[in-house]
């Protein structure tokens, strides 16, 4: 009776889970071998082979944006390729987005809650969903490198990126206590959106040094504050010892499975922070305010500045992005344990997109196309229609169109899956193993409900009957079991047909009182064909042994040992399927799933009664 | 560190799911009420005190104490331990609750003249002496407090339980449950009503009376209630007040009976509120205008207080609180109270008339509770922080002496990971 989740890589959800993705994997390449026929058919439409004159407006995309283009569709490729890890279906929720909501107060942890329980209800459907939503971001963001397309895919990042914070990483964990930019905060998921925004920016903003400065002081300003909040009293980054915060968050890290000169890195920072943890940290805060410092002076405008000032503020600003791009790399590995370990990670962390973005500003300072003419705001739109492109153009534009197929490919599934409220069996199935099918006479047996009425199995002849063992004063499972046999007598719908039955299990609380007293608890009154048994111990325990009920006294602590069985019963009185229910985490998913397994098999044996009938 | 992009996967399917479709409740709820134990959240914690304590029935002594891994309520388990009269062997009873006790076990004695029903699976018993009320305080998803009367102690420490009907939940309160005659009487968990049952035998329990209406018309407010108590003159309520004062209030405990403040002057309480966290019955004076003895939380200080049949209370001096761990009453009509560290706890006796509170030596670490004999034996039990093998090993004091005597070491099969 310990409450567990299901093994997070449960063969049949593993098996699932790359079925699934076997099956899109074929859309997919569908729809990669239309870009081609996409493409030519294009060609021959704009009367491809005349040779196309330069247009206006397609030049050459600038040094930054592209970097910052593919560095992030790269990202994004790498994020879908890790969401390929067997154990995402079942390990996402509890092992990365529960822990990441909970320092966070109620109001993030209810909606976290909300916001993942179609994962949960849908592990198998959900993952595989990201998997293309996050490939075909990627592939979005690295084909369309001009125009609306390309500025559509930084929409859709940011969209998508902002969603991401909120709901999957409980708004990066800045609403709890001890957030600190060495360990991921604000969540670099936000970093993503910034490079979605700037993305989705009108290309004009990329000519001249303005974005370039904003960035980089933006940059600056950023590592300032980050060094207040390492810096400020209380907040535990001064101490050491195991308890300091700089300490337990790499010895934390430093428990992922890793190869081993990675652990012996991370371990040893770990052991210096928890052994001199002030002077560690005031490294910390000294490196991250210096680098801050610096690339604030760097976006500094030279104009109006002293003589030989301007050469000194470009200096500090390199120096500044060296120091941060240097900075970063060392909390990646240090700190942040390149991200990606253990089998659920999802990302690389917020320190390698915080060096793309560094790297990006000091580009769009360094290497930004000459501004635009004085009085000119935009630059000029293209002058054929939109077929009249040149092929590389048409090409990019056609893979982007198959990107955001391959996109949607996890976008309707995943919508589909969130409207869909009852969860997939297959959480069951990890859980409890398949409903065994049995084919023998039920064992019969005459006891009293909970009001007191004498009820034998033989006066529900003619119904399916699902039976199981409940414990009236049970903590744990045995409420949750109830609570899975009113959600099945609901998705059954059928209450003529049905009967849910309880056999007590527990040797001393025998009176009814306690069956009512357990009724009312979980609200079962109102379950159709609801009925609790109890009678006396001599007839309790021959039912308990014909149908394998287990049953034990712990010494200590008190309760009642038992295992979680339930029973269906034909309207012939055989019995014809055996199911494990233990309930495992008892999450509002594996109740559902529970329910959604245990009314398919009752309606199977309801359809086949009423054949046999 | 690690999860994002994965969880963007939520993101979409949790703004899917918010806009329109289901809503997902939160699994198992856990309310595992406070266990304080050696963990000692204790007095300063709004006047919620741990529940370890001792009693004695006719036939034997009883004590309550938490064991296991206290800083996880889930494995935290209340232990009911017992020691006939006259043996010096305590023996292991928490499986007579046939409940998963992470919520606490909360015990009462019934009056020697009280019939102990046997509800409908066992027959009736009638009490040879005074013997035990126990209910299990709810944890987890059980929401209603299951309850057991024993029979008899042999003299080798055997019993029987019996069970009783179901009560409500009560609170995880050191004094929670009060038997009287063949009722009883409960703080609900909510703490704000007192609960009541003519025959404990066959259940029944209803509303006896509110915190509302307790505390109306003091400088109280409102009081959120934690201990009750039998006396012969009715009933002693105690509790937290949210307004000025002693959350303390006498009554003829019938239903509809009036409720009046009882009268403590605390030293030095610059007109706070102190919480009445414990009470129990006066045992010298339980026969006809006997009293009671309840525990006051001031602040940082603890105080006794001897409730007469009339008059003022006779107040202890303050002592500084710290995590108070345990509470029982003494054989003289006053208190015995262990306070924490668990590494290093300290063990303190009050008696009315006493002008100060007596300090023991300084009992072994790990000392839970404490249970003192009318012959001035003082027992303590302590158990092993994060037992695994968890023992419980009890030391004696003998009167006048200065060291702890090692006694009897109890092996206990908590079943961790479990849940009920």
């Amino acid at each position: 009776m310990q409450m567990h989740g299901p093994d997070l890589n449960a063969p049949a959800v593993v098996a699932a889970f790359h079925t699934a993705l076997r099956h899109q994997v074929l859309v997919v390449l569908l729809l990669l071998a239309a870009v081609p026929v996409a493409w030519n058919v294009w060609r021959w439409r704009s009367g491809a082979g005349q040779p196309a004159a330069p247009l206006e407006g397609w030049g050459e995309e600038p040094v930054a944006r592209r970097a910052l283009r593919v560095a992030f569709g790269l990202l994004w490729v790498a994020d879908g390729l890790l969401q390929l890890q067997q154990s995402m279906p079942l390990g996402l929720v509890p092992r990365v987005v529960e822990p990441a909501a909970a320092g966070s107060p109620g109001w993030v942890q209810t909606f976290v809650a909300d916001a993942s329980a179609p994962w949960s209800r849908h592990p198998v459907a959900a993952a595989a969903a990201v998997v293309w939503v996050q490939l075909g971001l990627g592939a979005w963001m690295l084909a369309a490198n001009r125009g609306l397309a390309s500025r559509l895919s930084g929409v859709a990042t940011a969209g998508w990126a902002a969603v991401v914070w909120a709901a999957g990483n409980a708004f990066g964990g800045i609403f709890g206590g001890g957030v600190s930019w060495l360990t991921g905060a604000p969540g670099a998921v936000v970093l993503y959106g910034v490079a979605g925004v700037l993305v989705a920016l009108p290309e004009a903003r990329w000519t001249g040094p303005r974005l370039g400065r904003l960035l980089l002081r933006a940059s600056g300003v950023v590592l300032l504050g980050a060094a207040l909040l390492q810096a400020w009293p209380g907040r535990g980054f001064w101490q050491g010892g195991p308890d300091g915060g700089l300490s337990s968050a790499v010895a934390g890290m430093a428990s992922t499975p890793q190869p081993g000169w990675l652990h012996a890195a991370v371990a040893g920072f770990g052991d210096l922070a928890a052994a001199h943890g002030w002077a560690v940290n005031l490294g910390v805060v000294v490196a991250l305010a210096g680098a801050g410092a610096l690339l604030v002076a760097g976006s500094l405008p030279a104009a109006g500045a002293p003589a030989g000032w301007g050469r000194r503020l470009a200096l500090a600003g390199r120096v500044g992005m060296v120091a941060a791009l240097a900075f970063c790399a060392a909390d990646w590995v240090l700190v942040q344990d390149l991200g990606v370990l253990g089998g659920l990670g999802t990302d690389p962390n917020s320190m390698v997109p915080a060096a793309a973005l560094v790297a990006v500003a000091w580009l769009a300072l360094t290497r930004a196309p000459a501004g635009l003419p004085a009085g000119v705001t935009a630059l000029p739109r293209a002058a054929r229609r939109w077929w009249q492109v040149p092929p590389a153009a048409a090409l990019r534009v056609t893979a982007s169109a198959a990107a955001l197929g391959v996109m949607l490919l996890g976008v309707v599934p995943l919508g589909a899956a969130a409207l869909e409220p009852h969860a997939d069996p297959i959480i069951t199935t990890a859980l409890d193993g398949a409903p065994q099918p049995i084919d023998v006479p039920a064992g019969g047996f005459t006891l009293t409900d909970e009001h007191g009425r004498p009820v034998s199995l033989a006066s529900l002849r003619g119904r399916t009957v699902a039976l199981t063992f409940l414990d009236p004063v049970c903590t744990s499972d045995c409420p949750i079991i109830a609570r899975e046999f009113a959600q099945t007598a609901q998705l059954l719908g059928r209450p003529r047909a049905a009967a849910f039955v309880a056999v007590d299990i527990n040797p001393r609380f025998l009176d009814p009182a306690y069956l009512r007293a357990f009724d009312h608890e979980q609200h079962l009154g109102a379950v159709p064909g609801w009925r609790y048994l109890t009678g006396s111990l001599g007839a309790l325990r021959a039912v308990w042994k014909e149908y394998g009920a287990y049953v034990a006294e712990t010494p200590s602590g008190g309760m009642v040992d038992h295992n979680d069985l339930a029973y269906v019963i034909g309207p012939d009185g055989r019995l014809r399927d055996e199911l494990d229910a233990d309930p495992g985490p008892g999450t509002s998913a594996s109740e559902s799933s529970f329910a959604v397994t245990l009314a398919g098999v009752m309606r199977q044996v309801i359809g086949a009664g009423g054949a046999s009938a | 560190m690690t999860g994002r992009r994965a969880t963007a996967a939520l993101a979409a399917a949790g703004l899917a799911a918010l806009a329109g479709c289901g809503a997902a409740s939160s699994a198992t709820s856990a309310g595992v009420a406070g266990a304080g134990g050696a963990g000692g959240s204790g007095a300063a914690a709004g006047g919620r005190l741990p529940l370890a304590t001792a009693v004695k029935t006719g036939t034997a002594t009883w004590a309550t104490l938490a064991v296991g891994a206290l800083h996880d309520p889930a494995n935290t388990f209340w232990v009911l331990l017992e020691r006939a009269h006259g043996s010096a062997a305590w023996v292991d009873q928490t499986q007579g609750t046939d409940t998963a006790t992470n919520g606490g076990v909360l015990e009462s004695v019934a009056r020697a003249d009280a019939t102990a029903g046997g509800g409908t699976a066992g027959g009736a018993t009638t009490g040879a002496g005074p013997h035990l009320l126990v209910a299990v305080a709810p944890s987890q998803l059980l929401a209603f407090s299951p309850v057991v009367t024993s029979g008899p102690v042999a003299p080798d420490g055997t019993t029987s339980f019996t069970a009783a009907g179901p009560a409500p939940g009560l609170q995880a309160s050191a004094a929670a449950l009060a038997a009287r005659g063949a009722g009883a009487v409960g703080v609900a968990a909510a703490g704000d009503r007192l609960v009541a049952s003519a025959d404990v035998a066959t259940g029944g329990w209803s509303t006896l009376a509110t915190a509302a209406a307790i505390g109306n018309g003091s400088t109280c407010g409102t009081p959120v209630l934690h201990a009750v108590a039998v006396t012969s003159g009715g009933l002693l309520a105690g509790g937290s007040c949210p307004g000025r004062g002693v959350g303390l209030w006498s009554s003829a405990g019938t239903p509809g009976a009036a409720w009046a403040p009882v009268t403590v002057a605390l030293p030095a309480t610059d007109g706070r509120a102190a919480d009445v966290a414990w009470a129990a019955p006066d045992p010298v004076g339980s026969g006809p205008g006997g009293g009671a003895v309840a525990l006051l939380v001031d602040g940082p200080v603890v105080l006794a207080a001897h409730v007469g049949a009339a008059g003022p209370a006779q107040v202890s001096p303050p002592r500084p609180a710290g995590a108070l761990d345990a509470v029982t009453a003494t054989p003289d009509g006053g208190v015995a109270v262990v306070t924490g560290p668990a590494a290093a706890p300290a063990v303190a006796r009050w008696s009315p008339g006493s002008g100060r509170w007596v300090s023991l030596p300084a009992p072994p670490a790990g000392t839970a509770v404490v249970t003192v004999g009318a012959d001035g034996l003082v027992t303590a039990l302590a158990a092993t922080p994060l037992g695994r093998p968890t023992t419980v090993t009890a030391w004696s004091l003998a009167p006048g002496a200065s060291q702890w005597q090692r006694g009897q070491v109890l092996d206990l099969a908590v079943p961790f990971g479990s849940s009920g």
